[in-house]
């Protein structure tokens, strides 16, 4: 008799085993086995929007802001300024945030939408706004060729797509959350060789017009090349490869404009709070 | 030896059915030493934040074992406005400023209506997501200043224009956003 219990006891288990492992699996395969043939792979500027927020969130889950009101207000006009020259929309979600990570790693970020980090080792090394003005400008550059959401692929674009289509809230969020992550170790690994090229080109366009050094940008992107900053992997491009563009940008922008003391002087007062 | 393990079974078996009664449990409403015990249908059915780098689902209940890490819920008029956590502070800011709210009813933002949603909120009505971080720790009064205040992009135009013409650089130009 115990044993028949014993029996019918092992025996329910292993069915409740099989199927919760069925149920599981089950709920996966729902996920994966989607048909996403004809679904576009155009990300709206709302997808940018909660991707790059979603990122911000995680760098700043990762590093602290530098806490000086002045100094990041100080960022924000420099950046205003430059990115007052974007070709942006209109549109509310297409702004631009800066903020001073307080780490003394080499890093910087352009998220997309706007979401826009640096170290403040990045500050440090610079010895005038002009040379900082080039790092945000380079930053807005490669935020502005949308480098970052162009990286996913396209499947997880048409998962997005297709997650709002059909109201799936659960593929929703494994989308979002993929592009984050994809997103992220992308700009981590220090995103492509045409990035780089394109934001050259850019930076060296808005600084000009506003009113910076080029000089200077190339002065700043050579010295953190040789300092090991923007990512020197051989996947990207290399400084004597950046060099002819930066050189023939500024030759097409005109007549570089000078290094103003007065930005010099409020520069070294802002990186003194450092 | 089949005797020995028929206690074993039993209480695998039990234990089995209990956890999968407690995943079918949907009607949780815990906010742990908070200043109120949530026990209602909030506005917003679904709020997708993020908490120490992972997804953290607020969807009328705390569908998560993080909610241990929740400390404090605010309301204003019977919606939660803020959940507060030991460490972070999430603000759920656009589903309250979102234009498409305004005229957008609970319902159809939890059933992903988009007949209110302008071309700004079509995909906010539906996914209701909305989050963005803030330090507790170092803040200390979440009124007084903020990081998402630091990463917001408005500035003042006035200080700027002024930065710009201290600094020798170009005509005052508005921001095209």
């Amino acid at each position: 008799m115990n044993k028949k219990i014993a029996f019918i006891f092992v025996f329910i288990s292993v069915l409740l085993f099989v199927a919760n492992c069925v149920s599981t699996e089950g709920t996966v395969n729902n996920t994966e086995e989607i048909d996403l043939t004809g679904v576009s792979d155009e990300l709206l500027l709302d997808d940018e929007y909660y991707i790059g927020k979603g990122i911000a969130a995680q760098i700043l889950a990762d590093y602290k802001i530098v806490e000086n009101n002045e100094v990041n207000e100080y960022l924000r006009f420099i950046g205003a300024t430059i990115s007052a020259e974007t070709n942006v929309s209109g549109d509310i979600k297409k702004t631009y945030s800066f903020a001073l990570l307080d780490t003394e790693e080499k890093i910087a970020f352009a998220a997309p939408s706007g979401f826009i980090f640096l170290s403040k080792v990045l500050m440090k090394e610079c010895l005038n706004e002009d040379e900082f003005a080039g790092i945000v400008g380079n930053l807005i550059g490669l935020n502005m060729g949308k480098f970052a959401i162009n990286s996913l692929p396209k499947e997880l674009k048409q998962k997005i797509n297709y997650s709002f289509d059909n109201k799936n809230n659960e593929l929703m969020e494994k989308s979002y959350m993929e592009s984050i992550d994809h997103i992220y170790n992308y700009m981590k690994a220090g995103y492509s060789k045409e990035a780089h090229i394109e934001a050259d080109k850019e930076a060296l366009r808005m600084l000009h017009t506003v009113g910076y050094s080029t000089e200077a940008y190339k002065s700043i992107i050579t010295k953190l090349m040789n300092n090991g900053y923007f990512f020197p992997e051989s996947s990207l491009p290399s400084l004597d490869e950046r060099l002819s563009v930066i050189d023939s940008a500024i030759s097409n922008a005109g007549n570089p404009y000078k290094i103003a003391e007065e930005r010099t002087k409020r520069f070294l007062d802002m990186k003194s709070k450092l | 030896m089949i005797k020995k393990l028929v206690p074993i079974l039993i209480f695998l078996l039990l234990f089995g059915y209990i956890a999968m009664a407690q995943e079918d449990d949907l009607e949780v409403y815990i906010v742990t030493n908070s200043v109120k015990v949530y026990d209602k249908p909030t506005k917003f059915s679904k709020v997708t934040v993020v908490e120490g780098g992972s997804f953290l689902v607020v969807n009328q209940y705390f569908e998560n074992e993080s909610f241990k890490e929740i400390s404090h819920v605010r309301f204003e008029n019977e919606e939660i406005v803020e959940v507060y956590f030991k460490e972070k502070y999430i603000v759920i800011d656009e589903l309250l400023s979102g234009d498409n709210l305004s005229t957008a009813t609970s319902d159809e933002i939890s059933q992903g209506e988009s007949s209110t949603a302008s071309t700004r909120g079509s995909r906010e009505s539906v996914s209701g997501i909305s989050f963005a971080y803030l330090d507790l720790e170092k803040i200390g009064n979440i009124k007084d200043t903020n990081k998402m205040e630091t990463l917001s992009s408005k500035i003042n135009e006035e200080k700027w224009e002024e930065f710009r013409k201290n600094g020798k650089l170009g005509e005052f130009k508005k921001l095209p956003y």
